[in-house]
């Protein structure tokens, strides 16, 4: 229709850009993973690998660390979905991990419900946590929203601690032991797959632009007709929810749960830690983050020892300091510096 | 017990110490828009520091004071200069992150240094009371509310009545504006830190001598400021006094009427606040810098 | 008279700062709307109590017949009053074509459209309009690497995308190269006449506003200091005095 009319903006670079796009991509970023057949067969090798490992005999403590980075992969893309996509940097969302536990325990103890009722019932109270507190606390600007999220944990850990009769106080509770580490694996993995997969699709939905749309200009977001209230919340009950469910099977893993462990300070320094490290609002970054902190800590720490505190607390400042945008986006800005080069090439011929 | 005026008074000798170290929290956050995760931690540093003093030199806390508070000073434009200043104009994420980073460090080297075990710095008058019109309150933590008024005052005059305060107000105010005329905001950043540091030492000195602590204390003094700061609006030192008094009331409040659970609700019952004025009022309660995402 | 968009004693203050002082204003259907008057006259401010950004202190505002003073202003996007802004917003993480799917017609969603990818519909009508100001070569590219003046087209296509009643352009042609702004202005006549959109208009560029414009509006310290055709606003003395010059 705009056949007869000149075009505005004809720009120079833009004509770079067209060539950009039709030229095979080149160099390491972006063209072997680029092709997202490739990932995809990728992603399912390694997936299949993981599916049939527990049946070739691996001992317990391998299992459990595996688990544990699934776990981890579930947490921090979790995280990142509120933290990372809508911008809004939760940093008391331990809150949803105690709720999800004390969710399952409380029922356990109190109505006597077998556990495997209870796991449904946990991201449900992590929903409805999420709805009450995110609407008041949503409408925050950043800093105020994450310092105020880390008061409701702190809020929620003294409940927890004071109202004794109710959730057993310091004492905790005490779960029937369920020591089945094949079945975690596949538990964990499971929703591991699950979320990493969910934010993939996330990413490519209208959902997720409008999550994105909100942490770069919400005023801007909401002119263009997005409810940015039900966006942040949508994100913020889905990131809480699944929280609360790795919560509840956490506590079923562990058998015991107490404020102390079920509210703990450093599950909220690894999350914030591991998403920085991979790179925190990419699709990959969470997942890479948890991962490589975790078998990294496994090789130099072995368990979490009397100075953890000191080592959690320096690797934050070093990542912070070298790695703003984590492994990921470091890695997806060299590619694009890269291809942008390349096409400064190109046009100066 | 449970004498109303009594709990007041209590509630405002508290409320003198919250007031100290939410006014550190709210200048620096004010200034450099970082809101410093570190801070509950810098208020034990504080008070090791006093603890220290008194246990190995037999220095009284009150005499440490000043020197403390050089100390303080120092700590945090060293601080400023080599970590936090390079985060200032980055997202706030960075910030958070960085002082949440600072503080795990702290809690772990305190941790190393002083154990978990809880310490009180004794001094000739920790058992000593004073009195007033008929109401009790222990001689520590009448120093408490003392200094604090004291060092609340100076503050004041300092922001308010010198050059140097007055380029820090610019600069909070505006960093373009105050860069045109001429004031050097990296060293305004670190003058601002060093001062907020400053009021958190003599806090943590303040509180040594008054009730025992121990390294995990520092994310509750943080959050205890942090909620007096919205609550009162960041900026404002008259907000912030008001409000750290209501925190101070509320928790001797709850800790002497609500039977066995009361002392232990510190924290949600300052939440809750908050997000109940948060809801009516976004701007905390005496207005000030918006809050709030603006839609 | 009963017009599309229709403004009645709008009042806006900021703090002591009186920024509209009870301004009428209207829109017909299809009609092109010019706002001018001198910096910080209230014109930007305007356009967001038009738009529900800023919650107006007085005055009720009407589209299409219904109330629309205190709705959310994603409310009042979908009900088809769009506006772009004077800091051009794009989301610079995005790339282009996301940036105007975003821009969609979130009402006409198909069920469960959100959760999915955008579908055909919505990405044909978003290559037209990119295709239309020549940002078509520029679809993948992240919006952040846009020239100033390419993402002010950006923001022009995001407002035009959900098929709007009324489009609100705040200086649309500042940090546009002259020899495009003609162009511009022929996009702009060509949208209005396919899609029958109302314009509002806000320029400091005389020239182009009273080009296109059906009447002109003129602010000065939040009140209307003159309305009416181009010609007639443009030979009042009062608004040479006070903006126009000699
Ligand atoms: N957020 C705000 N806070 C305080 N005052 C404001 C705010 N926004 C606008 N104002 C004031 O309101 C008045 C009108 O501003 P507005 O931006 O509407 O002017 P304008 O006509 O769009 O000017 P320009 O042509 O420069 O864009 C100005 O005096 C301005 O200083
Ligand atoms: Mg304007």
């Amino acid at each position: 229709m705009s056949s007869g009319t000149p075009t505005i903006g004809t720009a120079p670079h833009q004509k770079a850009a067209d060539r950009l796009s039709a030229a095979p991509a080149r160099g390491l970023a972006s063209s072997r993973f680029a092709d997202p057949r490739l990932r995809a067969g990728l992603f399912a090798a390694g997936l299949a690998a993981l599916l049939v490992t527990p049946a070739f005999g691996l001992n317990n403590s391998a299992l459990l660390l595996l688990s544990t980075v699934f776990m981890w992969i579930g947490l921090t893309s979790s995280w990142n979905i509120i933290s990372g996509f809508t911008g809004y940097v939760d940093f008391g969302h331990g809150v949803f991990f105690g709720i999800g536990g004390y969710t399952a325990g409380l029922l356990v103890t109190h109505v006597d419900m077998p556990f495997w009722y209870t796991v449904p019932l946990a991201p449900v109270a992590g929903l409805v946590f999420a709805l009450l507190v995110g609407y008041p606390l949503l409408r925050l600007r950043g800093v105020y929203f994450s310092i105020a999220m880390l008061g409701a944990f702190m809020a929620m850990r003294e409940l927890a601690l004071v109202f004794r009769d109710f959730t057993g106080g310091s004492g905790g509770i005490i779960f029937k032991a369920v020591i089945d580490r094949t079945l975690f694996y596949y538990v964990f993995l499971g929703i591991a797959v699950a979320v990493v997969l969910g934010t993939v699709w996330l990413r490519r939905s209208q959902l997720g632009s409008s999550m994105l749309a909100v942490r770069e200009n919400e005023i801007g977001a909401e002119a263009r007709g997005i409810n940015t209230t039900a966006v942040k919340l949508t994100a913020f009950c889905v990131s809480g929810a699944i929280t609360a469910l790795i919560g509840s099977l956490w506590a079923y893993q562990t058998a015991f749960i107490d404020p102390a462990i079920m509210f703990r300070d450093i599950l909220l320094i690894n999350l914030a830690l591991m998403v920085t490290l991979g790179g925190l609002g990419t699709v990959w970054g969470p997942a890479l983050g948890a991962t490589v902190f975790i078998l990294l800590r496994e090789t130099l720490w072995g368990t979490e020892g009397e100075d953890f505190l000191l080592f959690f607390g320096v690797a934050l400042i070093v990542v912070v300091l070298v790695l703003p945008k984590g492994i990921v986006g470091s890695l997806a800005d060299r590619a694009h510096l890269a291809r942008a080069r390349r096409a400064g090439k190109e046009d100066g011929r | 017990m449970g004498q109303l005026s009594q709990v007041v008074l209590d509630g405002i000798v508290l409320g003198g110490f919250y007031a100290l170290i939410a006014q550190g929290l709210s200048l620096v956050f004010g200034v450099m828009g970082v809101l410093n995760l570190a801070h509950g931690e810098c208020v034990l540093i504080g008070a090791y520091l006093a603890w220290t003093a008194q246990h190995y030199l037999g220095i009284d806390p009150l005499v440490a004071l000043p020197v403390i508070m050089v100390l303080g000073f120092g700590f945090g434009w060293v601080l400023c200069k080599t970590l936090v200043g390079r985060v200032v104009e980055r997202p706030p994420l960075m910030s958070l992150l960085l002082t949440f980073g600072i503080g795990a460090v702290a809690q772990g080297v305190l941790l190393r240094l002083f154990s978990s075990t809880p310490r009180v710095t004794t001094t000739s008058y920790s058992d000593d009371v004073v009195n007033v019109f008929g109401l009790t309150i222990p001689t520590p933590r009448a120093f408490m509310l003392l200094g604090a008024v004291v060092i609340l005052v100076l503050t004041w005059a300092l922001l308010n009545r010198t050059r140097v305060g007055r380029s820090i107000q610019a600069a909070a105010q505006n960093k373009a504006a105050a860069r045109v005329v001429g004031i050097d905001i990296g060293a305004v950043y670190a003058i601002a830190f060093g001062i907020g540091i400053a009021l958190v030492f003599a806090g943590g000195t303040l509180l040594g001598s008054a009730q025992g602590f121990y390294p995990f204390l520092g994310p509750l003094l943080t959050m205890k400021a942090f909620a007096i700061v919205v609550l009162g609006g960041v900026g404002r030192m008259t907000g912030t006094v008001l409000a750290a008094m209501v925190i101070g009331l509320i928790e001797t409040m709850l800790a002497s009427y609500v039977p066995s659970v009361g002392t232990g609700l510190g924290i949600a019952a300052a939440f809750i606040l908050v997000v109940l004025v948060l809801v009516v009022r976004p701007n905390g309660i005496s207005g000030g810098k918006q809050v709030t995402a603006g839609v | 008279m009963t017009a599309l968009l229709m403004a009645e004693g709008v009042t806006c203050r900021f703090g002591g700062l009186v920024a509209l002082d009870a301004v009428d204003f209207h829109v017909g259907e299809g009609e092109i709307v010019g706002l001018i008057g001198p910096n910080g006259s209230g014109k930007s401010t305007l356009l967001s109590c038009l738009s529900a950004g800023r919650r107006a202190d007085a005055g009720r505002i009407r589209l299409s017949g219904r109330d629309i003073t205190r709705r959310r202003p994603s409310t009042v996007a979908r009900m088809g009053l769009t506006r772009t802004f004077q800091d051009a917003r794009v989301f610079g993480e995005l790339t282009v074509t996301e940036n105007v799917l975003l821009s969609r017609d979130w009402t006409r969603l198909p069920s469960f459209g959100l959760l999915r990818p955008p579908e055909r519909a919505a990405r044909e009508r978003a290559a037209m309009l990119l295709d239309l100001v020549g940002l078509g070569g520029l679809a993948g590219e992240k919006a952040g690497s846009l020239s100033g003046g390419q993402q002010r087209l950006l923001e022009l296509v995001m407002a035009m995308m959900p098929g709007p009643k009324v489009v609100m352009l705040d200086e649309a042609t500042s940090g546009v190269n002259p020899a495009l702004i003609a162009e511009l202005s022929q996009h702009l006549r060509l949208l209005h006449r396919e899609e029958r959109v109302s314009f509002v208009i806000v320029e400091h560029n005389v020239g182009f506003v009273f080009g296109m414009a059906d009447r002109i509006v003129v602010l000065q310290q939040g009140r209307v200091l003159a309305e009416g055709p181009p010609a007639e606003v443009k030979s009042n003395q009062e608004v040479i005095d006070a903006y126009l010059g000699a």
